[in-house]
């Protein structure tokens, strides 16, 4: 291995075409600081991990999967049913996928609450806002994939609320199902948005949002910044990255426990003639704006309740989105506690549906 | 008593159908001469894309769970093992972190030493348990 210690013949020889003295000096002066909200700052790595381990299951479904509808259900009932450990390889795809979408949702709040979207980093938060978007339609998007009865009524009422869309509702909705239904066209488009799109836009944003990351370093939260008390800090190589691996084995070893334990079910096959069975329920994290258009009024003003929710969904969205340029005291390095209590009630909001989507009478 | 080793060993043979979500004991596949009670049902009998399901089957929704349920609970014991040696790790770094000695490093022994207990020995089940027999 002494080829390859710093002044080797391998490292030189490796030093001169990729430049690894720079690297390792970056790596030397990057640090973190440490404070009571140091915590927050493992859950983007996290989020990386997870998303990692989809891309290597997902490659390895992508060897039996087969996306048409006289196909789809049987290759993964081979794949959970013939394939050696099949059933655990989707086990854990299904559940990071979960579990990625949920440590997001960590990450989402933590950032909004220390206001770390604060100047200069506008373009991380708005990167971040699109990676959470697209995480959330990798997982609209995979859910058809087993091509099963759950999965294609609960498509049919997701790709339905695109119709509410002024003037080219109508047009989005066919472009999105390939026709006028959920259809094997349909399950076509969504492997292709999936397994391609998808993976295309997130890599590119991704890397965008890491560089990012490294060039303005990690944001100090404004009450430690008030302190003004010398500032305590850690090297990122290998104090952060150690913690970091650590915290990386305990995801692993959860999703271990979870895939094995609450293995993914497959259910029964898709039948575009029979009944929607009862119950239908999107994912957990669309459950909330599931279950708020289950309680609005048919109409509101003379519009159609549903058109008013999904509009209110779409602003609220864009409010957040464009958060970093909303919150001026958090700009002027002030704290800002409307914020902070607005991002309170939308937690509990949040929660509070979710909890009454799964426990709520379905008849109501 | 009879009642109890029959529910003992039901609970030891039986799994949970990843098909129809039923705990079931795995079943001979129906044949021509014994056929499923509800073979033309559309949706109930699988038809597989390369070769056709082997071994035994879930009686409820005929979901083949030959490889499943043979490998499902040493796979299980596996990650009991894995779970347990990252939770004795975690008590070594918060040891690490924190300094402390004593029950904490009594604990993180005790733990890791059964998790990988229990690794090895799920690990050999799946080896071993999970070859498929010779037809």
């Amino acid at each position: 291995m002494a080829l390859f210690r710093q002044g080797g013949a391998g490292w030189t020889w490796l030093d001169s075409r990729l430049g690894l003295g720079d690297i390792q000096n970056l790596a030397k002066k990057k640090d973190v600081p440490v404070h009571k909200h140091t915590i927050w700052y493992y859950l983007g790595g996290m989020t990386l991990f997870l998303f990692m381990v989809q891309i290597a299951t997902g490659i390895l479904l992508l060897f039996y999967y087969r996306p048409t509808a006289d196909e789809a259900y049987e290759s993964v009932q081979f794949l959970m049913a013939e394939v050696q450990f099949g059933w655990l390889i989707r086990s854990i795809h299904s559940w990071s996928a979960n579990l990625m979408i949920f440590v997001l949702f960590l990450h989402f709040f933590s950032v909004m609450f220390v206001k770390a979207y604060r100047r200069p980093r506008e373009l991380t938060w708005l990167s971040g806002f699109v990676l959470f978007a697209l995480a959330l339609a990798f997982g609209f998007t995979g859910y058809l994939l087993p091509w099963n009865e759950l999965a294609y009524f609960a498509t049919r009422v997701g790709t339905e609320i695109l119709a509410v869309v002024p003037l080219i509702g109508e047009s989005l909705l066919r472009v999105a199902r390939g026709g006028d239904d959920v259809t094997g066209a349909t399950l076509t488009r969504f492997y292709a948005v999936h397994v391609a799109v998808l993976p295309a836009i997130a890599v590119g944003m991704l890397g965008l949002h890491l560089f990012l990351v490294q060039k303005h370093g990690m944001s100090v939260p404004i009450g430690e910044e008030q302190r003004g008390t010398p500032r305590r800090s850690m090297p990122f190589f290998p104090n952060f990255f150690l913690r970091d691996l650590v915290g990386w084995l305990a995801a692993l070893a959860v999703l271990a426990a979870l895939a094995a334990f609450f293995p993914a079910h497959l259910g029964e096959k898709a039948d575009s003639f029979a009944p929607a069975p009862a119950g239908i329920k999107p994912e957990w994290y669309f459950m909330y704006m599931f279950q708020t258009l289950k309680y609005l009024p048919a109409h509101i003003l003379g519009v159609e309740g549903e058109v008013v929710g999904i509009f209110a969904f779409a602003i609220g969205g864009l409010l957040v989105f464009l958060i970093p340029f909303l919150d001026r005291p958090a700009q002027r390095g002030e704290s800002s506690r409307l914020v902070t209590w607005l991002l309170i009630v939308l937690i509990v909001y949040i929660l509070v549906l979710t909890y009454l989507g799964y426990t709520a009478d379905p008849a109501q | 008593m009879n009642r109890l080793s029959q529910r003992v060993s039901n609970a030891l043979a039986g799994v949970r159908c990843p098909g129809c979500g039923k705990f079931v004991v795995p079943t001979a596949p129906p044949t021509a001469a014994n056929p499923s009670a509800d073979a033309t049902a559309p949706g109930k009998r699988w038809s597989f894309v390369w070769r056709p399901p082997s071994g035994r089957v879930c009686p409820e929704c005929e979901f083949p769970l030959e490889r499943y349920a043979r490998r499902l609970k040493w796979i299980r014991l596996m990650v009991t093992g894995i779970v347990l040696v990252t939770f004795s790790i975690l008590l070594v770094v918060m040891g690490m972190l924190g300094g402390g000695r004593g029950w904490g490093q009594l604990l993180q022994r005790i733990v890791g030493v059964t998790g990988f207990v229990a690794f090895l020995v799920g690990f050999l089940g799946v080896v071993v348990g999970g070859r498929s027999k010779v037809e």
